[in-house]
């Protein structure tokens, strides 16, 4: 397909949501660390942590890389590559669960 | 009848409805995704798997790792993707000027991270927490290189005249360390443990501790950090040459799609760090 037929150029959100997704990030990025300050390296504080670290990915990815617009366009390629990451990470869990039986 | 089966054929419109470019883009992300994923899940498994309760992974302050500086280098890098998504907020309304500020405090950002990790490669470099490098174990063959080692690094302390901290504990080792009837007093053992204390009294002290997994740790680290540091180096040479595209006069709205094109790796290099602070820094 010619870059002809996509003449329009899509811009993505406004300025005024990029500064409530900076916002957004700054407090989560302040977030982990105090998590990390109060409650420490255990299950939970790794849940939060991780969990928040999503969410700004999350941000990041919808906001930033334009996806709140593209995502209906680049789905078929964003998706399988999550799923396969998903099960990389997924198919190694065994090499952690025999080592804790040691 | 030729012009009618022309008019009824249906306009095909082939790929992906985005432009090329960006799909491109897409599809090498795509790669790096799987890339990172592989050193991301290469690293959990080496974590979890391989410690146990009497020697776990190693923690931030026994590798110099200071939490605070991998939370600035992330703020760091969230202020540099906005304003890249600034910059080609401005662009696509043809304000060039403006755009090319906002791709010039990015570079400016990226060039902070880079400086803030290389301070802290510095530190690493300094401790001689490297690959290969680290004690982990001196139970064994290397008790006497390790003893031997923190012997000069004892020397060299006292020669600085240094008055931290942890002076005295210093010259309490020297002492301790001295041969009497040509025989240890201490075993390599527990002179890691009083190594390892003093430098939990003076971790500028440049003493080698003990760290079980240490190397491993370093490898880990260096992999992970060090890749990402190259994908920031190359946003910026990107970052350089939008800047001479503006200097010359070459900058315009047609580069509107180019700009957010870098900004899609500029934002994935972010995303990355998004998940390597925490995972090295915090849990």
């Amino acid at each position: 397909m010619s870059e002809a037929h996509h003449s329009e150029h899509h811009e993505g959100p406004g300025f005024q949501a990029y500064m409530v997704v900076f916002l957004a990030l700054s407090c989560f990025t302040a977030i982990s660390f105090v998590v990390n300050l109060t409650v420490g390296r255990n299950i939970t504080g790794l849940v939060i942590i991780l969990g928040v670290a999503v969410v700004k990915a999350f941000l990041v990815g919808m906001y930033f890389m334009h996806l709140v617009v593209d995502w209906g366009k680049l789905y078929y390629l964003i998706f399988p590559t999550f799923i396969l990451a998903a099960m990389f990470i997924t198919v190694l869990m065994p090499d952690i669960v025999l080592a804790w039986h040691h | 009848m030729m012009a009618h089966a022309v008019h009824d054929e249906p306009v095909l419109h082939m790929g992906a409805p985005v432009p090329n470019g960006k799909l491109a883009m897409w599809i090498f992300l795509a790669t790096e995704i799987m890339f990172f994923t592989g050193l991301i899940g290469t690293y959990i498994v080496l974590r979890n798997g391989t410690p146990t309760e009497r020697e776990p992974w190693p923690i931030p302050e026994q590798v110099h790792l200071i939490e605070w500086v991998g939370a600035l280098n992330t703020f760091v890098l969230i202020c540099s993707s906005v304003t890249v998504v600034l910059a080609h907020f401005a662009l696509t309304r043809g304000n060039v000027r403006r755009a090319v500020q906002y791709v010039g405090v990015t570079l400016a950002l990226g060039a902070v991270f880079l400086v803030i990790k290389g301070i802290e490669y510095n530190s690493k470099i300094q401790h001689d927490i490297l690959p290969g490098h680290v004690f982990e174990h001196v139970d064994g063959r290397t008790g006497a290189e390790y003893v031997k080692k923190v012997r000069e690094q004892l020397k060299h302390i006292e020669e600085s005249k240094y008055a931290g901290p942890a002076a005295a504990g210093c010259q309490q080792l020297v002492k301790d360390l001295e041969l009497e009837n040509g025989r240890a007093r201490l075993t390599p053992t527990e002179v890691g443990e009083r190594v390892n204390h003093l430098l939990e009294q003076d971790e500028h002290l440049h003493l080698s501790p003990v760290i079980p997994f240490g190397n491993l740790w370093a490898s880990c680290y260096f992999a992970m950090t060090g890749f990402h540091a190259l994908h920031v180096l190359g946003g910026l040479v990107i970052f350089v040459i939008i800047l001479v595209m503006a200097l010359l006069g070459n900058l315009g709205v047609q580069h509107a799609l180019m700009l957010e094109l870098t900004g899609l790796y500029w934002h994935f290099v972010d995303i990355v760090w998004i998940f390597l602070f925490p995972l090295l820094y915090l849990v």
